[in-house]
C-alpha cells in the first residue's frame, strides 16, 4: 500500500521518501513504476504465465488464494490477484525480499530478488529485462548486475559445464 | 443507440459531478436522478445532438470536445466542470494502459457502447457513503489498475464478478433511501466453483 500511494503522490507530483531510491523524482518514480508493472504483467514468448508471478513467494500465494491458472489476457482486465501480484513483484524489486518497506528499512537488497526472477526463467528471455533494466534507477541497475554476474558464476561452476 | 424517441433538450435532474469522480460514474449518478439507464442516458444524447454514434470513444478518457460541450448543455453542468473529470486531467501524464477497462462493450440492444473505463471498488466505501447521506460514486482513482488497496480501510478492494458483466457493477438507483436518492448494489462475490444467477446481488435483491 505504500507503493500505491506512493505511486499516486508521484502522479500528483510529490516525489516519495527519499530512502527508497535515493532522492529519485516524482516523474523518474512515476515512470519507473509504469515500466515494472508493465514487465510484470507481460507474458514472455515462451511463458504461460506473466512475469510477476515468478516472484511470487509461498505466503503469498497460500494468504491470497493463487488458485486460477493464468492472468488475464491484458493488465487493464486482470483480477485483483494478479494485479496484487505485479505491485507486490515490484514491491519486491523496490524494498528487497519482503516487500515492505518498514520491514527492510536498513537493507533493501533486491539482488536476491533479480536473481530469483532469473534464475526461473529461461537465459532467451534474459534479455527483455536486461532491455527493460537500462531506464532503472542507478541502484537497481547496480543490483540487477550482481544478479547476473552471481548467475553466470553459478552456471560457469556447474558440472554440466563442458569448459 | 437508438432505442430511445423522445428526449428533452437538457434533462430535468441534474446532479453536479463530484471531485476526484469519473465523468461515466457522474454519468451514471445523472441517469440514476433522472430514473432512465446509463445507456438510455447516452442514447438521448445521441438523438438530442442527431449523432448516430458517440463521438468520443472513451467517457472518461479523451473525452471529445463535441461530446462534453454536448453533456455539459444536456446535463447543465459547466463544461470545465466535465473536463476536470476525465483521466487526463486527475492523473497527468499517466498512460492509458495503467487503467482498467470495462469489459463490457455492447450494450443491452447490442448495438456498441460508448467505453468507460473499469474500476475495481470499496464496498465499505459505498456503504458509508449510502449511510450518512453522501452521494455514492466511482472517485477515478479505482479505474488505477495497480491499486489494489482502499486507502480508507485499508481492504482489498473488490475484482468485478464475472456475471456481472452486461450491467454496470455498482448501479445507483434513486430508489430506496430518500435521504442520499441512491441505492447501491453490490454484486455479490461468486466463490469458485458456485453456480450463480447474474442479478444476484450482496445485499440479496
Amino acid at each position: 500500500m505504500a507503493l500505491e500511494d506512493a505511486y499516486i503522490n508521484a502522479v500528483h507530483g510529490r516525489a516519495p521518501d527519499p530512502q527508497w531510491l535515493s532522492k529519485i523524482s516524482s516523474t523518474d518514480f512515476r515512470k519507473l513504476v509504469e515500466s515494472l508493472v508493465i514487465l510484470f504483467s507481460s507474458r514472455l514468448a515462451s511463458e504461460t504465465h506473466i512475469l510477476a508471478v515468478f516472484l511470487l513467494d509461498r505466503e503469498v500465494v497460500e494468504r491470497y488464494h493463487f488458485c486460477r491458472h493464468a492472468a488475464e489476457a491484458k493488465l487493464a482486465y486482470f483480477s485483483w490477484h494478479w494485479s496484487f501480484a505485479v505491485i507486490f513483484s515490484i514491491a519486491k524489486v523496490i524494498f528487497g525480499k519482503r516487500g515492505d518497506p518498514t520491514r527492510s528499512a536498513l537493507c533493501r537488497d533486491s539482488s536476491e530478488v533479480f536473481f530469483e526472477l532469473l534464475r526461473n526463467l529461461p537465459w532467451e528471455d534474459h534479455f527483455h529485462i536486461i532491455v527493460a533494466s537500462r531506464t532503472w534507477p542507478a541502484r537497481l541497475q547496480d543490483e540487477f548486475g550482481l544478479a547476473m554476474k552471481r548467475l553466470e558464476r553459478r552456471a560457469w561452476a556447474s558440472k554440466r559445464n563442458l569448459a | 443507440m437508438g432505442r430511445t424517441s423522445v428526449a428533452p433538450r437538457q434533462l430535468p435532474m441534474a446532479p453536479r459531478p463530484l471531485r476526484g469522480e469519473l465523468v461515466s460514474s457522474w454519468l451514471s449518478r445523472v441517469a440514476a436522478a433522472n430514473c432512465i439507464s446509463f445507456e438510455e442516458l447516452l442514447d438521448a444524447l445521441s438523438l438530442v445532438n442527431r449523432w448516430s454514434r458517440c463521438p468520443s470513444e472513451c467517457l472518461d478518457m479523451n473525452l471529445d470536445p463535441v461530446m462534453r460541450l454536448a453533456l455539459s448543455d444536456f446535463c447543465r453542468v459547466p463544461s470545465e466542470f466535465v473536463s476536470q473529470l476525465t483521466l487526463e486531467r486527475q492523473f497527468p501524464g499517466v498512460p492509458k494502459e495503467m487503467f482498467l477497462s470495462f469489459p463490457n462493450f455492447f450494450g443491452v440492444s447490442g448495438c456498441p457502447m460508448t467505453s468507460r473505463v473499469g474500476y475495481a471498488f470499496c464496498p465499505d466505501c459505498l456503504h458509508e457513503a449510502a449511510r450518512t447521506g453522501d452521494p455514492c460514486y466511482i472517485p477515478a482513482v479505482w479505474s488505477l489498475a495497480l491499486l489494489t488497496h482502499c486507502r480508507v480501510h485499508l481492504r482489498p478492494l473488490h475484482s468485478p464478478c464475472p456475471f456481472a458483466s452486461s450491467k454496470s457493477r455498482c448501479s445507483f438507483r434513486a430508489l430506496r433511501n430518500p435521504a442520499s436518492s441512491v441505492e447501491v448494489r453490490l454484486f455479490r462475490k461468486v466463490e469458485p466453483g458456485e453456480t450463480s444467477s447474474p442479478n444476484k446481488c450482496c445485499d440479496g435483491t
